[in-house]
């Protein structure tokens, strides 16, 4: 009889202690339920990362690599095969989703004042910032240059576009977010995708779920000045996220810092004041476009533009002073 | 209640000591698969978007040397770098030292992508 109630009691320790665990694991896997698959590579120009959730999360990732790769080389500014590079050597094209980016991006100049403007493409490349040819242009060269630009010489007509002017568009400010607008079409038209991170460079779209409790996706903004520390998380459910600074690109010579955000109106670096941009909305290439126009517009005049687009955004100054802007779940 | 206290008093010592060994073991076990999560951090280099190494960086007692496409990488127990490259600018030896998990660095004009991973408290970084 006592050894029964022993054997019961020793029973019951173990069931006890068999609940807590079972708890306790439950807990612990529910952040980690889906299936999922990662790869980091070279797009882009940029580094691309992938974490895709879904029953087969292989299979997209390397759909997503084609889809970019295929959009590459038709806005690429140095293929000279690419469509981008046939409207610029001929003044004309006729291309639906040329023409959809490019109304997109003559819009924002026209409300940030010009100061955006992707026609200023050959003065990028004389500027050379980020490659082995990075230097200061004589002013005159610059001058020179910039009066052939201008995003009011682009006309658009349906998908046909025309250049009237001698100049060139160069579509980096807007091309990594156009490839997260085609990442998140895809991965909404895909069965079984749960939901899915992709950054591309600067530019980020998160979709659908990252695991069953419905926690929002975090994503990590790059601290301008120190390397190798965050600045903060941004929580999001689903969105496009875009960051631009004076750090992913520059050199410095007699102690200034020469980066590759150019102002449209003067032809040289911009000098708002900013460090850094993160733009938060529902749309890649408005994201992109947006934190660059920012960028060089200044923290003032850059959140009246956010607030035309319903955008939210965090802005950094050169003392580091960060303000958040609209409606923006940001952990600093 | 009168009950809870008969049953009680019906414990041994040695019962006792059994359920407090087995939550013990129980929680030691429980705080160590977390524990691991978090401190390992595993780097995986990518060429041209396929993995050429994954190692986990806890494994290294000294400096190793990875050559994956025109770049020579190295690593130690705490980080990894960019040492050598065929590339003309450089840019990705610039970059200096990466020990963060989530973070990444890549050598462009070589494709070659490396990354840390590790229990970051994040989904992405905007680079």
């Amino acid at each position: 009889m006592k050894n029964k109630k022993r054997i019961l009691k020793i029973v019951s320790l173990l069931l006890t202690c068999a609940v807590v665990l079972s708890a306790a694991l439950i807990i612990r896997d529910r952040k980690k339920d889906f299936n999922s698959a990662e790869k980091s590579t070279v797009a882009m120009n940029t580094i691309m990362t992938q974490k895709i959730y879904s029953e087969v999360p292989g299979s997209q990732i390397t759909d997503i690599i084609t889809i970019v790769n295929v959009l590459e080389k038709m806005i690429s500014f140095k293929d000279i095969d690419s469509q981008l590079s046939i409207l610029n050597r001929e003044g004309t094209l006729d291309n639906g989703a040329i023409a959809d980016v490019l109304r997109v991006c003559t819009e924002i100049s026209e409300k940030s004042g010009g100061v955006f403007d992707v026609t200023v493409g050959e003065l990028s490349e004389l500027w050379g910032i980020g490659t082995e040819n990075e230097n200061i242009p004589e002013a005159e060269e610059i001058s020179s240059l910039l009066s052939e630009c201008g995003y009011e010489k682009i006309s658009i007509n349906g998908s046909t576009v025309t250049f009237d002017g001698d100049f060139s568009v160069d579509l980096g400010a807007v091309g990594k977010g156009m490839a997260c607008d085609y990442i998140m079409n895809y991965l909404m038209s895909s069965e079984g995708v749960n939901g899915g991170v992709v950054s591309v460079g600067g530019s980020i779209v998160v979709y659908g779920q990252r695991n069953k409790a419905g926690d929002k996706w975090r994503v990590a903004v790059r601290h301008p000045r120190n390397e190798g520390e965050l600045l903060g998380v941004i929580s999001l459910s689903e969105g496009f996220v875009s960051t631009s600074g004076d750090y992913e690109r520059y050199f410095e010579e007699n102690g200034k810092r020469y980066h590759h955000i150019l102002d449209a109106e003067s032809g040289y670096p911009c000098e708002s004041g900013l460090i850094s941009v993160t733009v938060v909305c529902d749309s890649g290439i408005l994201s992109d476009a947006l934190s660059t126009a920012c960028f060089i517009l200044g923290r003032e005049k850059g959140e009246k533009l956010l607030s035309e687009y319903g955008a939210a955004g965090i802005f950094v100054d050169k003392d580091m002073n960060i303000t958040t802007v609209g409606d923006i779940d940001f952990e600093y | 209640m009168n009950t809870d206290k008969k049953l009680l008093r019906t414990l041994t010592k040695g019962d006792i000591l059994l359920a407090a060994v087995l939550i013990l073991v129980s929680l030691v076990w429980f705080a160590s698969s977390f524990a691991s999560d978090e401190e390992s951090l595993t780097l995986k280099i990518y060429l041209d978007g396929t993995e050429s190494v994954s190692v986990s960086l806890a494994s290294l007692s000294e400096e190793k040397h990875y050559t994956v496409g025109g770049c020579i990488i190295c690593a130690d127990s705490e980080g990894v770098c960019f040492e050598k490259s065929d590339c003309p600018d450089g840019l990705c030896i610039k970059r200096g030292r990466m020990t963060r998990a989530g973070d990444a660095m890549a050598c462009v004009p070589e494709r070659v992508v490396v990354r840390l991973y590790g229990s970051d408290d994040f989904d992405t970084l905007a680079y």
